[in-house]
Order: C-alpha cells, then structure tokens, then sequence
C-alpha cells in the first residue's frame, strides 16, 4: 500500500467516526413529549 | 408553526418548545437547552422539562427545569427568573420531572371511550400562557371525517387517564376536532364547556 491508499484509509476512517458521532449526538440531545406517570404509580413505582 | 387562535392565546406544539433556549431574564443568559417537555395528563398541564447543555457537542443535563421557575414560555425562548432556576433531580418540584413517565406520547395510538380509533399522536396542543395541555395533534385515521393522513387537532379534558400505548378520550370530542391550529383554542373551550354541562346534568 502507497502513502495516499494509507491516507485515503486514514480519511474515510475518520469521516464514518464522525459520522457517527453526529448521529449518536442528535440522539442524545433529542426531545420527547413524555406523559409523567399517573400519581399511583410515582411512590415506589 | 404555532397560532394565535380568535381568543389571542398563544398555542404551541410541544415539539416547538423542545430545543429551544432557557434564557435567564436576570443577565440574559441561555443557559440551557429544552429536551423533553413534561406533562401531566392528570392535570391537564406541564410539569416542566429536562434539558440539555448548550452546544451540539454536550449532552443532557443533569437539573430539570420545574414549570414552577418558568416565568414566560415564547416562540423563541423559555424565560426563567434567573440561572438559579433550574434544579438537581430528586428536590422539591424537580422530582416529578425527573420521576420519568410512561414514554414519548408521539406516536402513540388515539382512541376513544366508545372504541373508536382516531389516529397517532403527532404532538401535543399546549397554551403558552397557563402551560394547559389543550389537545392532541393527530395523523387522522383512514375514515376519520374523511381525512386519511392528514394532521388534525383533538381536544381533551382537563385530566385525562395515559398508560402503555394507548390514549383515551371521550367519543364527544369526536365533533370538535379540527384541522387547523388557528381557532383550536376555541373549540377545547367549547368542548370541556360541554363536558362540564354532561356532568352537572348527570347530577
């Protein structure tokens, strides 16, 4: 393997990396509308 | 998009208010993002919401915003007093935030007490003003008024039972759904007027 075939590598390695780092951030960070639970269930639930 | 409906109420959908800033009135500082917003169906309200930090790199926080620090929510921004506001989990209003709940309402199958399917909750109908859960938006049902896919505005009661998948509603809300958001505020009143009416003659 030349020096720009380990390079290329090297590239698409990092762009799958970021890639799915963005991906589990969004996850992270998204919202929801969450019904809080019925008050029987809060204690000890 | 959110409306102002014939009695000037600021209506907003629950998904709007997720992801925008919590501004501190003292300094004018954000300090937070909304993530989930909160509600009770018992109460028919917000309990507050959890939040996550600024900037796309960090995550969710660890203090929830109760709805009792909240001083205004807006088209833009949740204003809080100042950044004492935001509370650990576990103290105080906090704590029914951070309880959890039964899962993200979105998505979940609408029916009514007479059995009727209506369709999937797309989002939830908050008053910005009072923080009242006046409704669902929905992806109507195939036969639902002849609006197969479209998104509709479903009224509900004030309290109101939620568990596992399912949500009810009484079969009366059936003629107050509407499809546009502008005017919505309106017909919620007439429906729980109604409601009301149903059950001082039931007496």
């Amino acid at each position: 393997m030349d020096v720009v075939t380990v390079l290329l590598l090297v590239l698409g390695l990092l762009v799958v990396t970021l890639a799915a780092f963005v991906a589990v951030q969004r996850r992270r960070r998204a919202g929801g509308v969450i019904a809080a639970k019925p008050r029987r269930l809060r204690r000890g639930g | 998009m959110s409306a102002r409906g014939d009695d000037k109420r600021l209506l907003l959908r629950a998904t709007e208010i997720s992801g925008l800033p919590v501004v501190s009135i003292a300094d004018g500082e954000a300090v937070a993002d909304v993530k989930d917003v909160v509600y009770d169906p018992e109460r028919g309200g917000l309990v507050g919401f959890t939040m996550n930090k600024r900037g796309f790199l960090k995550g969710p926080m660890k203090a929830v915003l109760p709805i009792s620090s909240v001083v205004a929510i807006g088209r833009d921004a949740v204003m809080v007093a100042d950044t004492d506001a935001c509370e650990e989990k576990g103290s105080g209003p906090a704590a029914e935030v951070s309880a959890g709940g039964v899962g993200n309402v979105v998505g979940n199958e609408v029916l009514t007490d007479a059995g009727r399917r209506l369709g999937k909750v797309t989002d939830v109908v908050v008053a910005a003003d009072s923080g009242a859960v006046l409704g669902y938006e929905l992806e109507g049902d195939e036969d639902l008024q002849g609006h197969a896919g479209q998104r509709l505005f479903l009224p509900i009661p004030d309290t109101l039972a939620v568990s596992g998948q399912a949500l009810m509603v009484p079969a009366t809300a059936e003629p107050f759904i509407r499809d546009d958001l502008s005017g919505f505020g309106a017909a919620v009143d007439e429906f729980r007027a109604e409601l009301a009416r149903g059950r001082s003659n039931r007496r």
